[in-house]
Formats: structure tokens, C-alpha cells, sequence
């Protein structure tokens, strides 16, 4: 039975004409638009040229008519396999839901002998029977992990301070290794750490195991340690010593740092920049704050507004962009998930910017207790009460049942972009993403209202920014083009 | 479009556009008004071949505030309309490139 026409149907010649194919388009400023295809393929065309276009009346003759069909905004006789490229184009991109979900997070322990006062789910505790994972809860995850038909499968340890209850790790990674020889996964683990507690055997341990270490840098001293506070405010000593040792031992790329902004980090873009220079990355995430957790109770979410954070978000990149241009090879990596969206076919796995949301799909996270969540963030959500997002427990449910839950189906269905008011008309809808649990956390429901949305004011400004900086300046455009696909 | 303002000793606080349904249609209204929530709220009313639409400023503006809204309401109603014509000759393209991508096989007619 016939369910659509055929895509060749579409592809048929047009004596001379064209024909439109889907685009949606936003301004980008001035006059100028940004229009862009399915596949996320886009072009800036001036505004008469656009009514022109839309309106068949843009001649051939203009050497923005090419540039429009050979982005397949425009199917004319001469182009007939341009739908069937643009499809397959759109189906590499949506083909990583084919096979979710490859992240797979173990909260294996609450306890954390920091106290970060933006630090949603940490307890500074003695008691490990409370909030610590024991092996029953990790054998059921496992089993759940390679339940994913992913191909490849990334195990992540979180906390508190995931190194405090190192054991279970030891005993999650061998188990996993174990299972693996029969699955054949491409199978890789990642320990996310403050590094206070570092050893020497677990160094050992994780070069044998090949485990990455993922720690947090805030800044320069005064920054990180006003941010995370320790017994004996020795935060950045014991991180900056701890990535030194992890180097040594485990090799230069085994160690990542991850930043977390606070009201106090806006000023100082430049500086916290610099630091990851002088600890010898060639990269940084900027990242906003988060608004789950503490961050709300404590009111610093609400701190600073999007514009605040826009404005250092971007003297960042444009320091950042004068360093590559002077030789330096630095990645702002926020900007580049992005830039990999709309320069490759590829997608990306970066769970706040998909559509379909990459709740579920993207990861899962398997609580110290067993709870299961959609996301790290609604596990965040969950340590304040607000359990929307949990899917189940491993004690008590079965794969199927979590992942066509309610509480995971309903959100992915609601929150889709592509027919959201406002989303589905937006010319960055294909590097965008729908981002339930925030819209949920700040709004009050899973679409959430874009025009009063910070997630899509901030992402937005920094969509037209890109694409303005590529526009104008064609060194830029090359700096851009080394940081995707890395 | 034509147009009255109410106005406080604070600034404007709400005014009325008419817009007549022959040039653009509720939908594309609709839409356009989607976009201005973060400033505004909307009540619209349909008398005769116009639709009446009160725009409640969420912060009394200036009168300049109030033109450049008005501006940029014009432009969004324009863009809306454009992309309604984008939509009405492309959306089975769009349905059948999304049935491919979407699906392993199945979807399509042989
Ligand atoms: S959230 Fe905003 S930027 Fe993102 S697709 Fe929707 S309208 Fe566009």
C-alpha cells in the first residue's frame, strides 16, 4: 500500500521552472537571512533575493541561484537527484536514534568531600550504606546497559565523588569487560573526578583498564577554589597535581577537564581561558550554568540572566578565535558540536542539542539507589524532589518497560522541534535541540515557550554569531572548519 | 494595519492592530503573534474580513517602543506569510524525505 510518493515524484522536469524545496528560514540581521534545508545545510541570502527566490521569481542568471541549488533549496530540470541526496543527507544525520542509546551513567556514590555550593546531588557523608551503589544495583544496570542495541558503549562513572566508592567501579569495569568478550561492543569508560582523592592504585587500575579520567577546572586558583570548596581549600592544588599525575601515568589525551560557570567566572573569560592554556589543553567548553539543583534553591541560576552570559560567553570565542589566528590551535567546544552541525553530514550525540531529545536515547543514568533517569539533568531534578523524569528502577523494571515509559515517550513526543511553535518555522532547527528536562526545570513543561526560553535566546544569539562570523570573515571560516569532526 | 493606544501616565500599555484577512490569514497572525509572547499578550477577534487584535504590552513602552514593535510585527507578519507559501509547496517533499530518513524501509510506495 502507498503510504507517501516516491521521492522521484518530486524530481520530475519542470520545463524551465523550479520548484521549492523544504527550507525554513530566519533573519539573521539587517536584511540578511539565513535559510536552511533538512539536512542543516544553510546559506545567507539577502531579503530581495529571498522574496524573489520564494516567489519564482529569482532568474538563473544569479549567482545565488546555483548556490541555492546546489544546497537543494531548489530542484530544476537539470537537477534531478536532488531530493534523493537531500534524504540521504537527513538519514545520516537522524541514524545515531537507530542506535541508542551509547551513554550509559553509574551515580556510584552520593558522598563527595567537597561542598560546591552550586552542587546539586553531593552529600558530605560518612554513611556508605546510604548513598553508595552496591553490586546487586550494578550487576541490574549492566544487564540494562547491554540491553542498548548502541555499537558503541560508553560507561560513565559519576558521583559526589565517583573515586570514594572506587570498588564498585573496579568491580562495574571488569564486569563489563566480561560481558563484553561475548557482546563485542565498542566498549570505553570515563571517570568523572575532583581528583582530591586521587592514588596511585587507582591511576594503576585505570591505565590497565584504559578508563579516561574527566575532571573539573574552574579557573585560575582564586576562581576554582572560591567555586569548590574543600577541607583545607586546596581544590585547585589537588586538580592541577592530579591532572599532572594522570599525564604522567596514563598518558597526555587521557585527561579532560570540564568547566562549571558561576556568577563569579563571568568576569574573568579571558583568564579562565588562559588557565586551561597554562595546564597545557587545547580546548575548553564554556558552559552555562546549569538551573537544576542547588542552582535554583540557591538562587544563583537566577544570578544572571542569558545576556549576561551571552556577553562572556563571546568575549570567550573571540579571544579564543584571536589565539587560533596567532598560531595556538584552541577549541571553544560548544561552538564546535555546533559548527559540526552545520559544516558535516554528521550528527551529533550532544544530548541538549538534538531533536528528537536526547533524553533516553542519547543516555541513561543509573542511580546509586537504582533509579533509573532520562538524563543526568533529571536525576538532578530528581535530588530536588521532582521525579518526572525517572523511568523506573532497575530492581523493578525491565528495559522495555523504561524506554517506552510515559515518562520518556511523553517528552520525547511533546518536546519534538520539528513540529514545535516557533521551532519548526526556525532556520537553526537543525542544529538546535528540544531540551525537555531544562524547558520542564525553568517553565514548567516540556516544550516549553520559546520567545520567554533562555535555552533558546542563549543558543540563537550564538547560532547567528557563527554563521555571521563565518560570513564575514573567511580566516574564521577555516579556524571553524578545523575544530569539527575532532 | 489601523491602529488606536491606550495609554497610562507610565507609557503605553496596549494598542490595537486591524488586519484584514484578504492579505494575511489568522494563521499566519497567529503565528507572527507567537513570536512577540516575550514582549506582549494577544486577543484576537474576528469582525468581518478583519481580525481585531489587542496587543497588552507586558511593560508600558514609549511611543518610539511601541513603532518599532509595530515594525517589527509588520516584518514577522511578512515572513510568516512567505513561509506559509514555503510550506504549502514543499510539505509532501518535506513528509516524504522524513519518511526516509526516519524509517529503515517500509514507508514508501514501491
Ligand atoms: S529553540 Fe529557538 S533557536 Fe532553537 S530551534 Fe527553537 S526557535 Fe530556533
Amino acid at each position: 500500500m502507498s503510504k507517501f510518493k516516491t521521492l522521484d515524484t518530486y524530481n520530475e522536469s519542470l520545463n524551465g521552472g523550479y520548484r521549492l524545496a523544504p527550507l525554513n528560514f530566519t533573519t539573521l540581521d539587517g536584511d540578511d537571512y539565513v535559510i536552511s534545508n533538512m539536512a542543516g545545510e544553510y546559506l545567507v541570502v539577502s531579503k530581495p533575493n529571498l522574496h524573489a527566490f520564494i516567489k519564482h521569481k529569482l532568474s538563473p542568471a544569479e549567482p545565488i541561484y546555483n548556490e541555492l541549488k546546489s544546497k537543494h533549496f531548489l530542484i530544476d530540470s537539470d537537477s534531478n537527484v536532488a531530493m534523493d541526496l537531500m534524504a540521504l543527507k537527513v538519514r545520516t544525520k537522524m541514524s545515531r536514534l537507530a542506535d541508542f542509546t551509547g551513554l550509559h551513567i553509574f551515580v556510584v556514590t552520593l558522598r563527595c568531600e567537597h561542598s560546591c555550593p552550586y552542587c546539586q546531588v553531593s552529600r558530605q557523608s560518612e554513611d556508605r550504606a546510604a548513598y553508595d551503589m552496591s553490586k546487586e544495583t550494578a550487576d541490574k544496570g549492566l544487564e540494562l546497559v547491554f540491553k542498548s542495541p548502541s555499537p558503541a558503549i560508553k560507561i560513565e562513572f559519576q558521583g559526589g565523588e565517583s573515586m570514594l566508592n572506587f570498588d564498585i567501579v573496579k568491580y562495574i569495569v571488569e564486569e563489563a569487560e566480561k560481558i563484553n568478550v561475548i557482546e563485542r561492543r565498542d566498549l570505553q569508560f570515563v571517570i568523572a573526578t575532583n581528583l582530591a582523592v586521587l592514588t596511585d592504585e587507582i591511576l594503576e587500575y585505570c591505565r590497565d583498564h584504559r578508563i579516561h579520567i574527566s575532571s573539573s577546572l574552574d579557573g585560575p586558583k582564586e576562581l576554582h577554589n572560591k567555586n569548590r570548596p574543600r577541607p583545607g581549600g586546596d581544590s585547585y592544588e589537588r586538580t592541577i597535581q592530579g591532572i599532572k599525575r594522570v599525564r604522567d601515568k596514563l598518558g597526555r589525551d587521557q585527561v579532560s577537564a570540564l568547566m562549571t560557570t558561576t556568577e563569579a567566572s563571568l568576569e574573568q573569560p579571558i583568564e579562565i581561558i588562559n588557565e586551561y592554556l597554562k595546564q597545557g589543553f587545547d580546548g575548553i567548553f564554556l558552559r552555562p550554568l546549569s538551573p537544576y539543583g542547588f542552582a535554583i534553591k540557591t538562587k544563583s541560576y537566577k544570578a544572571y540572566d542569558v545576556d549576561e552570559w551571552l556577553d562572556f560567553y563571546f568575549k570567550g570565542l573571540e579571544y579564543i578565535i584571536e589565539l587560533n589566528r596567532s598560531g595556538t590551535f584552541f577549541v571553544e567546544q560548544y561552538a564546535a558540536i555546533i559548527l559540526n552541525k552545520m559544516l558535516t553530514p554528521f550528527g551529533t550525540g550532544y544530548v541538549d542539542l538534538t531533536s528528537p531529545a536526547g533524553i533516553g536515547i542519547g543516555a541513561l543514568v543509573y542511580n546509586y539507589n537504582g533509579d533509573v533517569y532520562a538524563s543526568d539533568e533529571s536525576r538532578m531534578l530528581a535530588e530536588m524532589g521532582d521525579k518526572h523524569f525517572r523511568l523506573g528502577n532497575v530492581h523493578e523494571n525491565n528495559w522495555e518497560e523504561m524506554l517506552t515509559s510515559e515518562q520518556l515517550l511523553g517528552p520525547l513526543e511533546e518536546s519534538f522541534a520539528g513540529s514545535a511553535p516557533m521551532c519548526s518555522d526556525c532556520a537553526f532547527e537543525p542544529y538546535c535541540g528540544s531540551e525537555p528536562v531544562f524547558h520542564h526545570a525553568t517553565q514548567g513543561d516540556y516544550l516549553g515557550l520559546k520567545p520567554t526560553s533562555s535555552f533558546c535566546r542563549r543558543n540563537m544569539a550564538i547560532f547567528r554569531r557563527l554563521i555571521k562570523l563565518m560570513e564575514t570573515d573567511s580566516e574564521v571560516k577555516s579556524i571553524f572548519m578545523k575544530w569539527v569532526r575532532i | 494595519m489601523a491602529d488606536s493606544i491606550f495609554e497610562s501616565g507610565k507609557g503605553i500599555q496596549a494598542t490595537n492592530f486591524v488586519i484584514e484577512t484578504s492579505i494575511y490569514s489568522l494563521e499566519v497572525i497567529k503565528k507572527a503573534a507567537y513570536c512577540f509572547l516575550d514582549q506582549a499578550t494577544f486577543e484576537f477577534k474576528a469582525v468581518g474580513e478583519k481580525v481585531e487584535c489587542q496587543v497588552s504590552f507586558n511593560q508600558p513602552l514609549a511611543e518610539k517602543e511601541v513603532i518599532d514593535f509595530k515594525k517589527a510585527f509588520d516584518t514577522e507578519l511578512l515572513d510568516q506569510d512567505l513561509r506559509q507559501t514555503v510550506s504549502n509547496e514543499t510539505e509532501s517533499m518535506r513528509n516524504a524525505v522524513l519518511a526516509y530518513a526516519f524509517s529503515r524501509t517500509g514507508l514508501q510506495s514501491e
